[in-house]
């Protein structure tokens, strides 16, 4: 059996979606890891220390719109590659 | 009344506030089923494509008759009049009306509107502008963050209305933005620092050439990058709600009709969260810049 040769047939039909899907997840893994430990943190920091409970609350909304930021700059290039084909 | 009836009360009324407005959102949704015109249900990424982007011709509804508007030649100058232009047109006509009655009095006591807008007017001052620039600085730089975050504000929040379009929503506008920002950040750095005090203050003291070097081009590329990135942000995070919830409801035609018992809670879900993003990036965007324009006159 030609594996090579499967794949590239395969590949070169759904290349384009196959890279931007897979690219995608991984992101999205990427964003989910970085918002989640920034949360983790301003618990973990308004737990310590309660009455600066709304200061940290502000500084981990600034926090997670900056690594969602980051996300949605390589989610709209992955979209980009579906749609403008 | 005792303060248990009290709360009882306060609680039932944010309850039926909710449900009221869920129900509300729910019907904005709806409309898209039943108005949505032959060709979309065939052509479901050409009909995506078509919400988002920008075009000369404006439809409200389908049923309703087409807009098409034409370029505005002054001599040499063509402007074109497209459905973005006017939703600029009608950001800037109801910031306008709504701020200016709203300050008119000038007093110290607001009036009924003026105190509606006040706590976000200190909010910006007080926790976006004062603690990045310092106060006296920060005076003289207040009308432009005002500007900035209440036009992201209002262009974001009129997205949010069924037929109207999101002016952020457009890489063209956003970039005007930041370029606003980045022209602000060139004019105060040449200005505190001087034309080559402006790269030397770059470069930490006591650096070697090579180092200082590539210091000085990371330095210039991060000038550039961080105002492209301001504007991406903007761009990506508005048309990313819209984009979610257009998908999930023209998912609906794909898989018919099965696919509506989730599709229309989860857009209203994303709706919800949109407006949360909407408040945030007009926040994120006036910080940066703030933070920024901060950096741009101080000695590393």
């Amino acid at each position: 059996m030609d594996t090579t040769g499967v794949l590239m047939t395969v590949g070169s039909k759904i290349g384009d979606y196959a890279g931007a899907t897979i690219g995608l997840g991984l992101v999205v893994v990427g964003a989910g890891v970085g918002i989640g430990i920034v949360g983790g943190k301003a618990i973990e920091s308004m737990a310590r220390q309660p009455d600066m409970k709304n200061e940290i609350r502000t500084m981990m909304f600034l926090a997670a719109a900056l690594v969602e930021g980051v996300a949605f700059f390589a989610a709209v290039i992955c979209l980009l590659v579906v749609l403008t084909k | 009344m005792s303060s248990e009836e009290a709360e009882h009360k306060n609680s039932r009324l944010t309850f039926s506030t909710c449900t009221a407005a869920c129900v509300l959102m729910i019907l904005f949704l709806l409309p898209t089923l039943i108005f949505c015109s032959e060709e979309e249900k065939n052509e479901v990424a050409a009909t995506l494509l078509h919400h988002i982007l920008d075009s000369r011709q404006w439809q409200l509804l389908p049923g309703f008759p087409t807009m098409q508007f034409h370029d505005i030649r002054v001599g040499p100058v063509v402007i074109p009049i497209t459905q973005f232009s006017i939703m600029l047109l009608i950001n800037m006509v109801l910031l306008c009306s709504i701020l200016i009655t709203a300050f008119r009095r000038r007093s110290v006591i607001p009036s009924r509107l003026g105190s509606m807008i006040e706590p976000v007017v200190f909010f910006v001052r007080d926790s976006l502008v004062y603690p990045a620039m310092g106060e006296e600085t920060g005076k003289k730089w207040l009308p432009f963050f005002y500007t900035l975050f209440f036009f992201i504000l209002g262009a974001n929040f009129l997205g949010m209305i069924p037929m109207f379009k999101t002016s952020t929503g457009n890489l063209s506008i956003t970039t005007a933005l930041a370029v606003m920002v980045f022209v602000a950040i060139m004019i105060t750095g040449f200005r505190k620092l001087g034309f080559p005090g402006f790269f030397t203050a770059m470069i930490p003291e006591g650096v070697p050439l090579p180092i200082a070097l590539v210091l000085l081009v990371i330095e210039v590329a991060n000038l550039f990058i961080r105002s492209g990135v301001l504007s991406i942000r903007l761009f990506a995070n508005m048309i990313a709600g819209h984009m979610v919830i257009a998908s999930l409801l023209l998912l609906i035609f794909i898989l018919y009709p099965l696919a509506a018992l989730i599709s229309v809670p989860m857009s209203l879900f994303i709706y919800l969260l949109e407006v949360l993003v909407a408040i945030i990036q007009a926040i994120v965007f006036t910080m940066l810049s703030a933070v920024y324009i901060k950096m741009a006159s101080s000695h590393h």
